[in-house]
């Protein structure tokens, strides 16, 4: 069967992106679901919500609502919800039985903000994308809809745009990213707040650091002129400890593409023979190199390490599973969006 | 650009109305595309000289992957014309509204409107707003004019008054608002006058009166429109009246 990842737990899906891409900006984040996406959200894949407050609710679809397409009590509920919370802004995010009821969240939109006032970002995730999806278009509506103002350059700043626990596997991750770049690292959803984002056309630059944040950036581009690149200034001090040995080896990087392609730049200079990346998740063309992989079927990565050869493999390590026939080097290399926390469980 | 969503009773002519309609904007000199929104997936035929479009629905069961680029779900009709059919599944099985959904987000995803810079687009809908798949074409950045096709049947009126009212309880949303009614005769006793007060009762406007004509059956057995095959014909200058008043229209608000 096509696309069933049969030995990997499911990767994180689209809505649980874009509540990772939010989660610490204070607005209320609605996802429009019966309750069981965000079950999966709240208790899997977002890692913050046992550690910090944050506003996310169900909806609480029912069969009904569903069938007459009650829309308007949907936004009685949310406005009701947000006169209560007093958030400065409302997200209403999708799952799957709103994309298969064709619900109009442009529509929706409009009819939150004029009845709560406050504005409204509706991500139509569908549940059936990965989490990156979700996160980027949550990037890019959260700066199209705050960073309006063109404010003077300031020097030192340096917006930090798609980091999430789900792409970095730890909720310290912004503190590490910002303290890696020159400058004042201003990391969006993971410690820069809402405020933040609406100072972003002061950024000297914009360090897009996963695949979800290049669509914000390149608005920003768009907007303000900010210019824009691609790369992780941060990983853990133990996976950069096991890369000098592997200089001479032909290593397969398996994560997400621009972690996975900084990560490369770090092996070639310790003098690794060859380096090829793969990824399940979005990929960026120009970071392609012509031993690359993108991958769709679960067989897909040990296809992957027989044709480049690989002596090395360096991904999470819930990927060892599906690695048939590799008796080289794995290097675990933990991606939240797929392992989540079944692997820290064991 | 000027977006226009046909709607009307199943088999009350939308199809033939849109693709003269069509027709008529490309002899204008208008560049047109036109996206039929119905499982039968048969809007465009008479632009393609009677061939069959691979549906959008067909392409993606068939190849398990979206398209890379327009050319594969879409082709070149008379006077350039492009030619979309979304298709959906065999009647009784799954949601046909959903298959519009995700022909849309497909179709913005190849970044249609910005690659081709059509002047007119045209939705041909499937019978009345049955869901809200069926409400996409006329949602915010899609059409922004409905046109209601309709005779002087009692069912054909009764499913155009449904459609006038689904169409404005939409209001709030931003969605188009009904342009108003073509009337496409078909030999029913006092029709004019049942379709007259029909309009009036709605506040509609009738903005065109398409003859009952065998020309339409004869061209459209050879696989064209009207227009295609005699653009002098009575019927082919009803269809270019519209396009006129249309385009005009479109120019003043501009």
């Amino acid at each position: 069967m096509k696309g069933f990842l049969k030995r990997l737990s499911p990767f994180a899906p689209d809505n649980s992106g874009v509540v990772s891409a939010l989660f610490e900006l204070g607005g209320l984040i609605a996802i429009c679901d019966a309750g069981g996406c965000t079950g999966n959200v709240c208790g899997f894949d977002e890692p913050r919500w046992f550690t910090m407050r944050s506003a996310v609710f169900s909806t609480g679809m029912r069969d009904m609502d569903a069938i007459l397409g009650r829309d308007h009590l949907l936004v009685n509920k949310i406005v009701s919800a947000q006169a209560s919370v007093k958030a400065p802004f409302i997200v209403l995010v999708g799952t799957p039985v709103p994309a298969v009821i064709a619900t109009d969240f442009k529509a929706l939109r409009r009819m939150t903000e004029k009845r709560s006032g406050v504005p409204a970002l509706t991500i139509e995730s569908t549940g059936v994308n990965y989490y990156d999806k979700g996160a980027s278009k949550a990037y890019e509506m959260l700066f199209d809809t705050f960073a309006i103002d063109t404010l003077p350059v300031e020097q030192d700043a340096v917006g930090i745009i798609g980091a999430t626990p789900l792409d970095f596997s730890t909720c310290n991750a912004g503190k590490y990213l910002s303290g890696s770049v020159e400058g004042r690292g201003i990391v969006y959803g993971m410690g820069a707040g809402l405020d933040e984002v609406k100072r972003a056309s002061a950024n000297r630059m914009n360090l897009v650091v996963s695949p979800s944040g290049i669509a914000a950036a390149k608005l920003l581009e768009k907007r303000f002129g900010t210019p824009w690149k691609m790369d992780v200034p941060w990983f853990p001090e133990e996976l950069l400890a096991l890369l000098p040995p592997l200089a001479g080896k032909r290593v397969l990087i398996i994560h997400q593409h621009i972690a996975a392609c900084a990560l490369r730049e770090k092996l070639l200079a310790c003098h690794a023979a060859d380096v090829s990346v793969g990824t399940f998740f979005m990929t960026e063309k120009s970071l392609l190199q012509s031993q690359d992989f993108s991958f769709k079927e679960v067989d897909d990565p040990a296809i992957a390490v027989r044709e480049f050869n690989a002596d090395v493999v360096i991904a999470d390590r819930n990927f060892k599973k599906v690695l048939s026939g590799f008796n080289g080097e794995f290097i675990d290399f933990p991606h939240f969006a797929v392992s989540g926390r079944v692997l820290e469980e064991q | 650009m000027l977006k226009i969503a046909v709607y009307g009773k199943g088999g009350i002519g939308k199809s033939t109305v849109t693709s003269n309609l069509a027709a008529a904007f490309a002899m204008r000199g208008k560049k047109v595309i036109q996206i039929g929104c119905d499982p039968k997936a048969d809007s465009t035929v008479n632009l393609l000289n009677g061939e069959h479009l691979m549906p959008v629905m067909n392409y993606l069961q068939e190849h398990d992957r979206d398209p890379e680029k327009i050319e594969d779900i879409a082709k070149e009709g008379f006077g350039g014309v492009l030619c979309i059919e979304t298709g959906g599944p065999t009647p009784g099985l799954g949601c046909a509204g959903r298959g519009i959904i995700t022909t849309f987000a497909l179709l913005e995803s190849l970044e249609l409107f910005e690659e081709r810079k059509p002047d007119v687009v045209l939705y041909d809908v499937l019978g009345d707003v049955v869901c809200g798949g069926f409400a996409a074409p006329i949602r915010e950045g899609y059409a922004s004019k409905v046109l209601i096709v309709t005779s002087g049947e009692k069912m054909a009126l009764y499913a155009a008054g449904n459609i006038k009212r689904a169409v404005d309880n939409f209001a709030d949303r931003g969605y188009a608002t009904v342009r108003g009614v073509v009337m496409n005769r078909r030999a029913v006793e006092n029709e004019e006058e049942k379709v007259r007060n029909f309009a009036e009762a709605n506040s509609l406007e009738i903005v065109a009166d398409i003859p009952r004509s065998n020309d339409i059956i004869r061209y459209e057995d050879m696989g064209k429109t009207v227009i295609e095959g005699d653009a002098s014909l009575e019927v082919s200058q009803a269809f270019l009246k519209l396009a006129d008043l249309l385009i005009s229209e479109a120019d003043q608000e501009e």
